[in-house]
């Protein structure tokens, strides 16, 4: 099912439209049960909203991701925009499509950390573990179904994680994992709500900014916006469209 | 217009209830607040005064319009609604300015005057009031009222009216009686008639006219004036009749056919309780406009690309992702993304009963 957004097109997309239980795993269920998994590669699992990978194709396409060694950060102004979700579905999708590419996504909001809980790993040693005790950063690494995408969970907890964040052991963690991945996505916290965001955003090569529709209001967008170095922000990507208007009547509206 | 339908459909229910809360709210507090009344209702035959030349009466406005008019209009004036308050319970009210003025009100509100439709001259007067003796008592009085305003009005109009035709026909009587005599002289001058005494005209008087044109012209003045003779005589009959039938209380031009009953059960003030419930809709569609442009006004965030100002260059826009299954509290919130990172390795936990 390839999802085309525009006027009578409803923007919900439902996970129960794909038969989840005939997924190529039958123990996802039970994701690595405690244990490293085992990368599956090409014929692996599909995804659960069909379609999506498409929307995050977009995305990075116009972003220009992919064709080039960078760091990206993504970001948000406020919390629960979706930045995470974001960062994981373009690292999913960048893994697919460019296989010989080296994919790290990486946590790096110690107040919410969740990365180590969605894929079932261990959240010690995370990032913040390793830049503190000044340890190699791929320690942190997690290996995913893909054998081309890891993740790096923000690990902790740790007093003065903060700290941790902003010393010279993070640039030389970023620079660290330049040289073992072509692309490097920074799950970035919420720019006015952290001010590590800021510092973290200025180790990227260039920013995505995530915003909420319908929940966050502009004038949060344009602040946080004018807290990002201009020339890196690459642009905004509008997460949860939902319009309540009905299709038809969003069909006329266009006509 | 964009985001008025959003805000609209988003909060449909907060904005179409107000008309149907407050209606329904209102619906039962006025039905049992509402009076009980009680009507009567009196049927009158009318028809145009017959002392009128009916050829000076508008021959648009039946009788019965033109009497319901006349008659709405009085209960208007001070002094037939006073003559109308002194037949009634209502009368002690009228010892005062602030009664005088609750009776006016009563009286606006309480009674009234219809043509029956499709009809000329059936009026229906009706009489809406809290005690059926009050509906009854008002709707006899405005007939007692109507009818002896109408007989004083109709006796002095007819006796003027008496007067007159009175005097118009003995004008034509005196014309018609010099218009005889100068054709008599004439007939007896040219020998058309063997006397002037009235006496029966020669056979030779029929043709004269054929060749006597001033004969000719006399016989016709004579016919004229016996013409008016006849009209002034009828019109004066009419007017008599009128001053005869008005001095004995019966006006033919305002017969009460059904007269006022005594209700006996209340009537149904279906009308009043849905011109309420209309009212109530009405605000309630007010409120609901409020609360539209409060919300439109109100709604700050983000919902279309155009939104962003200034305009900033978007990479996309991600659909709302919604997993259905009905998953335990802690993962809830993050059901959509471990759905998206499923490919890679993240997973929901299993819907209920399938582990």
């Amino acid at each position: 099912m390839v999802v085309v957004e525009g006027p009578g097109t409803d923007t919900t997309m439902d996970a129960e439209s794909t038969p989840y239980h005939e997924a190529s795993e039958p123990s996802w269920l039970q994701v690595n049960d405690g244990r490293q998994p085992v990368a599956t590669g090409d014929g692996g699992r599909e995804w659960l909203f069909p379609g999506v990978d498409e929307h995050f194709r977009g995305i990075y396409t116009r972003a220009g991701l992919g064709y080039t060694s960078e760091v990206v950060a993504v970001c948000s102004a406020i919390g629960g925009e979706g930045k995470t979700t974001v960062s994981v579905g373009l690292g999913v999708t960048l893994a697919q499509d460019f296989p010989d590419s080296r994919i790290l996504i990486v946590e790096t909001d110690v107040t919410s950390p969740v990365l180590a809980t969605d894929f079932d790993v261990d959240p010690t040693p995370g990032l913040v573990d390793c830049v503190h005790a000044g340890e190699s950063v791929q320690l942190a690494y997690r290996p995913t179904f893909l054998e081309n995408l890891h993740v790096v969970p923000v690990g902790g907890p740790l007093r003065g994680a903060g700290r941790v964040l902003r010393s010279i052991r993070m640039a030389s963690a970023i620079d660290a994992m330049r040289e073992t991945h072509d692309l490097v996505i920074l799950d970035v916290p919420p720019i006015l709500v952290n001010s590590d965001s800021i510092l973290i955003t200025d180790l990227a090569d260039c920013v995505i900014c995530v915003v909420r529709m319908g929940v966050t209001p502009l004038e949060l967008v344009n602040k946080a916006i004018s807290q990002l170095d201009a020339e890196k922000l690459r642009g905004v990507v509008l997460n949860g469209a939902n319009s309540a208007v009905p299709g038809w009547l969003r069909g006329m509206w266009a006509q | 217009m964009r985001k008025l339908l959003e805000a609209f459909f988003r909060h449909k229910w907060l904005v179409l209830l107000p008309p149907f809360v407050i209606a329904m709210i209102v619906a039962p507090i006025a039905y049992m607040t509402m009076p009980v009344a009680y009507e009567s209702v009196v049927g009158v035959w009318v028809d145009r005064a017959t002392y009128l030349d009916p050829r000076a009466q508008n021959q648009f406005v039946s009788a019965a319009q033109a009497q319901s008019s006349q008659l709405t209009e009085l209960l208007h004036t001070r002094s037939f609604m006073v003559d109308v308050a002194q037949r009634t319970s209502l009368a002690p009210l009228l010892s005062s300015k602030a009664g005088e003025g609750r009776v006016a009100d009563l009286l606006d509100k309480g009674v009234t005057v219809t043509a029956v439709p499709n009809g000329t001259h059936l009026l229906a007067i009706k009489a809406r009031f809290t005690t059926p003796q009050l509906a009854y008592q008002v709707a006899q009085a405005v007939v007692d009222a109507y009818t002896d305003r109408n007989a004083n009005q109709l006796v002095d109009q007819s006796t003027t009216a008496i007067g007159f035709f009175q005097s118009q026909l003995d004008n034509a009587q005196d014309a018609a009686t010099k218009a005889s005599r100068d054709l008599s002289q004439y007939a007896l001058a040219m020998g058309y008639a063997s006397s002037g005494d009235g006496a029966p005209i020669s056979p030779d008087m029929q043709s004269a006219t054929a060749f006597d044109p001033q004969f000719a012209d006399l016989q016709a003045k004579a016919r004229f004036a016996q013409q008016q003779v006849d009209q002034a005589r009828v019109a004066l009959q009419n007017a008599q009749q009128s001053s005869a039938a008005a001095a004995q209380g019966a006006d033919v031009g305002f017969q009460v056919i059904d007269p006022p009953q005594m209700p006996t059960a209340p009537v149904t003030q279906l009308k009043n309780l849905i011109v309420y419930v209309a009212a109530a809709l009405m605000v309630g569609l007010g409120l609901s406009t409020v609360v539209l442009v409060f919300l439109v006004a109100g709604d700050r965030s983000i919902r279309a690309e155009t939104d962003l100002v200034p305009p900033v260059r978007v990479l996309g826009t991600l659909p709302m992702l919604k997993v259905k299954h009905r998953l335990p509290k802690p993962v809830r919130a993050s059901a959509t993304r471990r759905a998206i990172g499923f490919v890679a390795g993240s997973a929901l936990p299993a819907p209920r009963g399938t582990r």
